[in-house]
């Protein structure tokens, strides 16, 4: 018997709850509804195409919780929280609706045996999850996780909603037991308790603890906007509206336009967020797996991506408003208040260093359980230091002016590009017209003289595998992937039309696949050059290695009896998902004995020199390829492997630093496959 | 106030410069030109110096078609016009010949209050032109800037010399040099780049500068270049691999040479 069935006073039950609902829901609406105007500021992005697609990744992270439960302890925790909300979602609506109509029941579940059982089962499972995260949040207090106020008052409302159900449930059923049913296993339990109190006790904390529930039902409602739990509103919009683009693919904007028409070509202010990237901010529920995947937190920078978006958060919310009316007002120029000077986005909120910090290594994105992307964002508030501000580093600007003068970062002679190839027997398209494989050497390989030694043994594979291969030689520049990282988008355009237009007269003599040592030339030909009209089909080399060994095309014989562990780039791991690939031909070898290191794969850690990162100097904190190699040494292999030169630089350097280089020597994949290939 | 900055377009520093023997000059074709670093210097001074005052920069320089690369770096980075002097008839100019066509430039100009050249110029570095482009313009010339100031009526530099650097100062018009380590130039801003496209270089050819062959060019160069050659190439040195009687061999070898 509901509690709204008596009147209070002279007001009848039905009308206080009226009220409670119409105040509850109505300050919960009118602060989503400025929410979703504020959101409405950010500029455009086109998030509803592959709906088939979307909805399946949605079903499977936010319905089976999928994200969230790569680790164990907190994905249990949540899950049994979510899914209990899930299912007490009706109940809750059920019993507003008996609050108002006594005989109120939901269509096909309400009051069904099943249903009742289900409801009282999560409310004690949503209690054992905010126990655990109670327990995380006190005791365990991992650094990346801080012990907010706002945090204790989500989990004591939790815990208060489901105690109040839970005593509305026992002394309910304690003072009407034809009210309850024997598959409500605890209520009934609950109830059985409470009996010996006697009907007018039951029923006054009946109706006490119903009204609790339902203020606290209301009450948290109101609350929900002014708090990181919005994000049970927004996570199941933000996880379906996710970004679909290729993972290795920044956002295109026409440089010369935009400055044509004065235009913004970097993010600097909240109207050059898109609407996606507010959503963004308000989704994060601060629950620190991108900060604890980061290799800048981890060692000690500015950089953390969980602040980086509440900052961005906090910003919004604070300057957005303003914006808004000013807008209403014909008013576009975008000053936040008057008076004293407002705080700039790019520079006080978000600080230059943070963005230099980025090694855009995805771990962060990768990790985020509600879809939040911090590259994209990143990169392009760097566009507005690079392309609008030019405040960078000279270590950057000597790269810009490099890569602009000779088309690659050393400022190396553009002749002397295919040098090494001459050694080797390498011929360029030229010489060799009936190629049908062009092997991109890329920057490193055609002027680094570590990466040149691995460039020779891919050749030398490739000539022994019978691959009728040839390369650009002088034709080939630098992809562009540092510049655009780097937030020089016009400079990394400038160079990629170049190379698309070769690549794509390649293709026209006769070119069927491209294939590449570097993961990050990997990724900028497959990822980014369909933007600029050239698509292409493009292969890692540990990719056509490994089919080479699977077609017996080259055969591994001599044995290299050693413990080796193998580092994932990012560019080829988490940009591209090729984890097996290089281990295969590692394991090809035999004799050789694979040590994984941890973290490995999906979350292996960046050697730090993504992102133009090879380019920089490293100012802040510790040295993130030492902390790489220290995770390597870890496992005690006697060699490390990678499929990458900028890993290659960073782990050599590790080593030296370091005084191992003698006893652990850095090879790549294709070194170690050809020392064994008879 | 107006500035005029001359500066050379040079090869780019990646490309390995060549001697063409018959010519007994540099080779300057088909290698990618760049705006020189001491010109960018210069530049970046005048630039600072007219951000701080007001006023504009104007870009002057004489060279072969490929210059217009370096002219569009000066343009981007904020010179508001310039001026290239472009003739077959300035190819082989001493430098008398190069300051004449440069000084009939900037008297063109319809006013300057302040030129502002590198000190040598990265190529060729006679450190000459300067002070003869004063000479004909009959400004001071104030050179081996390490700093410099400007107040309405004067400029002021601190002139580095061997031990410290020297306090001078002259009155408005007159030509400052800059030395190499002055300041750290600009990265052009983007719209600057975009900005510069839309800027009309002028052409100067040498008739519009009322020049003839007794001026500039070949036919008016006093200084002859008699031949041109590589530097003798040092020996091969010797590697000394120690095995333990490193040291000994050193010293022995550096008491042969009678060094010690
Ligand atoms: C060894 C040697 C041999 C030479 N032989 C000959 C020869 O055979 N025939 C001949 O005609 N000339 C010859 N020259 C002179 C040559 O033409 C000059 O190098 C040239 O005119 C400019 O000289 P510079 O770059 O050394 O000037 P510097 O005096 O070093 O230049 C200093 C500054 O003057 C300004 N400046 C100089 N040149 C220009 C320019 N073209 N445009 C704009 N600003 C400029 C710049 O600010 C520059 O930084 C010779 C020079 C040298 C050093
Ligand atoms: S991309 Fe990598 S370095 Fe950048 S914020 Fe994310 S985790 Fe940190
Ligand atoms: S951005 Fe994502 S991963 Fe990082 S704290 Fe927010 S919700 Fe968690």
């Amino acid at each position: 018997m509901p509690a709204t069935q008596i009147s209070y006073g002279f007001i009848p039950g039905q009308l206080v709850l009226l009220v409670a609902i119409a105040v509850g829901a109505g300050l919960f609406l009118r602060d989503a509804l400025s929410l979703y105007r504020l959101m409405r500021v950010g500029g455009p992005a086109h998030r509803t195409d592959r709906p088939l697609e979307r909805t399946r990744g949605w079903i499977l992270n936010v319905l089976g919780q999928g994200r969230l439960l790569t680790r164990p302890y907190p994905g249990i925790m949540h899950a049994l929280i979510f899914w209990g909300f899930v299912v007490i979602t009706f109940s809750t609506v059920e019993q507003l609706g008996r609050g108002l109509w006594a005989d109120f029941r939901l269509p096909v579940i309400g009051g069904s045996a099943p249903f009742l059982f289900a409801v009282d089962a999560f409310q004690l499972f949503v209690l054992v999850g905010v126990a655990m995260a109670f327990y995380r949040r006190i005791r365990v207090r991992p650094w990346y996780l801080n012990l907010t106020g706002d945090a204790i008052l989500i989990l004591s409302l939790i815990s208060t909603l489901m105690v109040t159900a839970f005593l509305t449930e026992g002394f309910g059923i304690a003072a009407f037991p034809e009210s309850g049913s024997q598959w409500q296993v605890f209520g009934t339990a609950l109830a059985n308790a409470l009996a010996p109190l006697g009907f007018d006790v039951n029923r006054a904390g009946h109706v006490v603890s119903w009204w609790a529930h339902i203020l606290t039902v209301l009450g948290f409602l109101a609350y929900l906007p002014h708090s990181k739990h919005l994000h049970i509103v927004t996570a199941p919009f933000n996880a379906w509206l996710r970004n679909l683009a290729p993972k290795g693919q920044l956002p295109y904007i026409n440089v010369e336009e935009a400055l044509e028409q004065e235009k913004p070509v970097g993010v600097s202010e909240i109207p050059h967020l898109s609407w996606k990237d507010i959503l963004d901010t308000y989704t994060c529920t601060e629950c620190g797996r991108c900060t604890s995947e980061c290799p800048a937190s981890i060692t000690d920078k500015p950089l953390s991506p969980k602040d980086l978006i509440l900052d961005l958060r906090r910003h919004v919310l604070a300057h957005g408003p303003a914006l808004r009316f000013g807008q209403a007002n014909g008013d576009a120029d975008g000053a936040a208040g008057s008076g004293e000077r407002a705080q700039r986005m790019v520079g006080d909120v978000i600080t230059d260093d943070v963005l230099w910090d980025c090694t855009t290594c995805r771990a962060c994105v990768d990790a985020c359980p509600v879809f939040i992307d911090h590259v994209s964002k990143i990169v392009q508030m760097r566009r507005h230091l690079v392309m609008e501000e030019s405040r960078i580093g000279k270590d950057l600007q000597t790269l810009f002016e490099n890569l602009d003068a000779t088309g690659n970062p050393w400022r190396l002679p553009r002749a002397r590009r295919a040098d090494w190839a001459s050694a080797v027997g390498v011929p360029t398209l030229e010489e060799a017209p009936g190629a049908d494989v062009l092997y991109w050497v890329g920057c490193f390989g055609a002027y680094d003289d570590r990466a040149k030694k691995v460039a020779g043994a891919f050749a030398r594979l490739l000539q022994r595998a019978g691959v009728r291969f040839a390369i650009l030689g002088p034709a080939e520049t630098c992809t562009g992937d540092p510049a655009r990282r780097a937030g020089n988008e016009y400079l990394y355009q400038t160079l990629a039309q170049q190379n698309v237009e070769t690549l794509n007269a390649a293709k026209e003599a006769g070119i069927k696949t491209i294939v590449t040592a570097c993961p990050h030339c990997f990724n900028t030909i497959s990822d980014e050059y369909p933007q600029l009209g050239g698509s292409f089909r493009v292969m890692h080399h540990t990719q056509l290695l490994d089919a080479l060994v699977r077609e017996g095309r080259l055969r591994p014989e001599a044995a290299r009896e050693e413990a080796i562990a193998y580092h994932d780039p990012c560019y080829l791991g988490r940009y591209h998902s090729t984890y097996d690939e290089p281990r295969h031909v590692l394991a090809s070898v035999p004799g050789v004995e694979l040590r994984e290191i941890h973290p490995c794969r999906e979350k292996a850690m960046c050697c730090g020199a993504g992102g133009a990162h090879a380019f920089m100097e490293e100012k802040r904190g510790r040295r993130i390829n030492h902390v790489r190699l220290e995770q390597a040494m870890a496992v005690g292999p006697q060699r490390i492997a990678t499929a990458c030169p900028y890993c290659m630089m960073m782990f050599e350097d590790a080593t030296s630093t370091k005084g191992v280089a003698e006893q652990l020597p850095v090879q790549d994949v294709a070194e170690l496959l050809e020392a064994s290939v008879r | 106030m107006h500035v005029v900055v001359c500066g050379k377009v040079i090869p780019d520093s990646s490309v390995t410069l060549e001697i063409d023997p018959d010519a007994k000059r540099m080779r300057r074709t088909d290698v990618p030109h760049e705006l020189d670093p001491a010109a960018a210097s210069a530049l970046e001074e005048a630039l600072r110096l007219t951000e701080q005052h007001g006023g504009s920069v104007t870009f002057v320089t004489m060279g072969i078609p490929d210059a217009s690369v370096g002219i569009r770096r000066a343009l981007a980075m904020g010179a508001s016009a310039a001026v290239h002097l472009l003739d077959d008839a300035f190819a082989g100019s001493d430098t008398l010949g190069t300051a004449k066509a440069l000084a009939a430039a900037i008297r063109q100009q319809p006013r300057f209050d302040l030129v502002v050249c590198a000190t040598e110029s990265s190529d060729s570095y006679s450190g000459i032109v300067p002070v003869q482009v004063a000479t004909l313009l009959g400004v001071p010339a104030l050179t081996f800037a390490k700093q410099v100031f400007v107040d309405g009526e004067t400029v002021t530099i601190h002139r580095q010399s061997e031990e410290g650097y020297a306090v001078v100062t002259a009155a408005l018009p007159a030509l400052v040099t800059t030395t190499s380590g002055i300041n750290e130039p600009r990265y052009p801003q983007l719209k600057g780049i975009m900005a510069a496209r839309k800027i009309e270089i002028q052409q100067r050819s040498a008739a519009d500068l009322s020049l003839g062959p007794d001026d500039v060019g070949d036919s008016a160069a006093r200084e002859r270049v008699l031949s041109v050659g590589a530097p003798p190439s040092r020996g091969a040195g010797r590697l000394i691999h120690d095995e333990g009687d490193g040291g000994r061999e050193i010293a022995d070898f550096l008491a042969q040479a009678g060094v010690i």
